[in-house]
C-alpha cells in the first residue's frame, strides 16, 4: 500500500489558530474496480491497526514514512470519467467502505472521498467530500 | 573540468553573494573561475590574467551555465559562451533583470592573487552596482500546501518502505522565516517570507527546479500556475527554456502535444547546492520514465496539489492579515468563472 501522495495542508483560523491537516492522496482514474478500490481505502484501516514492535522503533518511521503526528486520513480523488459516472463509483466505493469492518471498527481514519473536477471547480474548502458515515452529504475538507 | 583551488579562502564583500567558488583554468594559464550565487549564478565570471582576446575554451564543459562573464585582469572583458562575446557590462542583458536583483550575501573567493583579487573585486562591485539598479517587482500570491509525492519503494517492499526523507512530509514554510541571500525566490527581494504566507513573490529557476525535484513531473501551465501566475505563461515557458538549454531540466511530450517537464541529473546536482533544501534529493525521472504512460497519473497528482494551492491563495487573498497585497489568483479566476456561468 503506498498512497500517492500526502498532502500537507496549512490552515489558519480566523481567530489566528495554525493547525496542519495532513492527507493521504489516493488518486483513482477509474483504471481499476471498485471492489479493488475499496480494498485500497481498506487497507489504510490495517495500516493504522498495525502495531510496531517495540525492538524496533525506526519500524515506526518506515511505516509512516514522515514524522507525521499520526495516521493521516485518506483523501480519495476520483478521476478519468463524467462527472456522473464518477459520482456514481463514488457512491459504490462509499458503500463498499462501509461494509469493510475494518474500516468500520477505525473511526479514526477518516476517508473522504471527491472527484477532481469538483476540487479543481471549487476547492477543497468547499462541501465537496463525502464519507463511509455521512455518504448522502456533502462536506468540505474539515468535515464540516 | 578544472581543478578546484583549495586553499585559503579570503573573504571578499560581506554583502555580496552567497559564495564564490574559484577554480583553476588549465588552458587560459593563470586563471580563475569564479562562481557566484551558487545554486542559480547571478553571474559565472571567469578571471583571467593573460590576454583579454584568449577564450575560455574550458568554458563550455563547465556545469554552470548559467549567464558568464569572463574578465580579465589586464581590464579587458571577453565572455565567450556558445560562440558568443560579452563583456561585464551586458551582465543585465542576460536574463530578466530581476534574476541579478537580490543574490546579496557573502562572498568568499580561494586562492587569490593580488591582482586576481582586484579583478574579482571589480567585477562584483560591477555587478552589484547593477543588480542594485533593479527594480524588484511586488510579490504576488503564494501556496500554503506542499504535496510530497509517494515513490514505489526500490526495495520491492509491501509497506511505505521508502526512507522517510523521501518521502515525508514537507511543512509549509512558517511566517517570519527568513531565506539567506540567494535562494529559492531569492532573485528579489529581501528574502523574508513572513511577507508571503499565503502569497508568494514571483518564482525562477530554483523553484521550479525544486518543484520539478519534489513533483517529478509537471506540466508548463501547472508549473505556470504554480509560480508564474502573477505574470503571462510566456514567463514560465522562458524559465524552463532556460533550464532545459542549461541542461537542469528536459521536456517530454504529453498527449495532445503539451510539454510535461522533469528534471535531470544535472539539476538535481544543482539543487543539493541550494541552501535549505525543501527536500533531500529524490531518485530522478528518466526521460524514458517521464514519458510513459503513467505520467497522466502523476499529473493528476499533481493536479490535487495544485487545487489546494489555489484554495491556499484563495484564502490568503480574503485574509487581510495574510495577504500582501496579491491582485490575481487563479481562485479567483475560477470563482469569476463561476459567477459568470449564474449569471447566465
Amino acid at each position: 500500500m503506498i498512497a500517492d501522495a500526502i498532502l500537507t495542508y496549512l490552515l489558519v483560523d480566523d481567530d489566528g489558530a495554525v493547525s496542519i491537516a495532513y492527507r493521504f492522496v489516493e488518486l483513482d482514474r477509474g483504471n481499476r474496480s471498485t471492489a479493488e478500490l475499496a480494498r485500497g481505502v481498506g487497507r489504510y484501516a490495517r495500516l493504522h491497526r498495525r502495531t510496531i514492535p517495540a525492538e524496533d522503533p525506526a519500524l515506526g518511521r518506515i511505516i509512516l514514512g514522515a514524522p507525521l503526528p499520526g495516521v493521516p486520513g485518506l483523501l480519495v480523488v476520483l478521476a478519468g470519467g463524467p462527472p456522473e459516472a464518477l459520482r456514481r463509483r463514488r457512491s459504490i466505493v462509499l458503500a463498499l467502505c462501509r461494509a469493510d469492518p475494518m474500516l468500520a471498527s477505525t473511526p479514526e481514519v477518516e476517508v473522504s472521498i471527491c472527484l477532481l473536477d469538483d476540487l479543481i471547480e471549487r476547492g477543497p474548502l468547499a462541501p465537496i467530500f463525502r464519507s463511509p458515515e455521512r455518504p448522502e452529504t456533502d462536506a468540505d475538507l474539515l468535515g464540516r | 573540468m578544472a581543478a578546484a583551488v583549495t586553499s585559503s579562502t579570503e573573504r571578499l564583500e560581506k554583502r555580496s553573494y552567497n559564495h564564490v567558488r574559484t577554480w583553476l583554468c588549465p588552458s587560459a594559464g593563470p586563471s580563475l573561475f569564479v562562481e557566484i550565487g551558487g545554486h542559480f549564478p547571478i553571474s559565472t565570471p571567469c578571471i583571467g590574467s593573460g590576454d583579454g582576446s584568449t577564450p575560455c575554451p574550458w568554458w563550455t564543459e563547465s556545469p554552470s551555465t548559467w549567464g558568464s562573464v569572463c574578465a580579465s585582469a589586464c581590464g579587458s572583458h571577453r565572455a565567450s559562451r556558445r560562440g558568443s562575446v560579452r563583456t561585464s557590462r551586458n551582465l543585465d542583458r542576460r536574463g530578466p533583470p530581476d534574476r541579478l536583483a537580490s543574490g546579496i550575501g557573502t562572498a568568499a573567493a580561494r586562492h587569490l592573487s593580488s591582482i586576481h583579487l582586484s579583478a574579482v573585486r571589480q567585477v562584483i562591485s560591477t555587478e552589484l552596482r547593477s543588480s542594485l539598479r533593479v527594480a524588484l517587482p511586488s510579490p504576488t500570491s503564494s501556496p500554503l500546501c506542499r504535496l510530497s509525492l509517494m515513490r514505489r519503494s526500490p526495495r520491492g517492499s509491501s509497506g511505505l518502505a521508502a526512507p522517510p526523507s523521501d518521502r515525508g512530509v514537507s511543512v509549509p514554510e512558517s511566517p517570519g522565516r527568513s531565506w539567506p541571500g540567494l535562494t529559492r525566490s531569492g532573485f528579489r527581494g529581501s528574502g523574508d517570507v513572513s511577507s508571503c504566507t499565503g502569497a508568494s513573490r514571483e518564482a525562477g529557476g530554483v523553484e521550479i527546479l525544486e518543484s520539478l525535484g519534489q513533483h517529478r513531473l509537471l506540466s508548463t501551465r501547472q508549473i505556470h500556475e504554480l509560480h508564474t501566475s502573477g505574470s503571462s505563461i510566456r514567463w514560465a515557458q522562458d524559465l524552463l527554456g532556460r533550464l532545459c538549454v542549461d541542461g537542469l531540466a528536459l521536456p517530454t511530450t504529453m498527449p495532445g502535444g503539451r510539454f510535461a517537464w522533469h528534471i535531470t541529473e544535472t539539476g538535481a546536482d544543482v539543487l543539493e547546492e541550494v541552501p535549505n533544501p525543501a527536500e533531500e534529493r529524490r531518485p530522478v525521472v528518466t526521460p524514458e520514465k517521464a514519458a510513459s504512460p503513467p505520467q497522466v497519473h502523476t499529473l493528476a497528482v499533481n493536479e490535487v496539489g495544485l487545487a489546494f494551492v489555489r484554495a491556499a491563495r484563495g484564502w490568503a487573498g480574503t485574509n487581510a492579515a495574510r495577504s500582501t497585497g496579491s491582485t490575481r489568483s487563479p481562485t479567483c479566476s475560477v470563482r469569476r468563472r463561476d459567477a459568470a456561468r449564474r449569471s447566465s
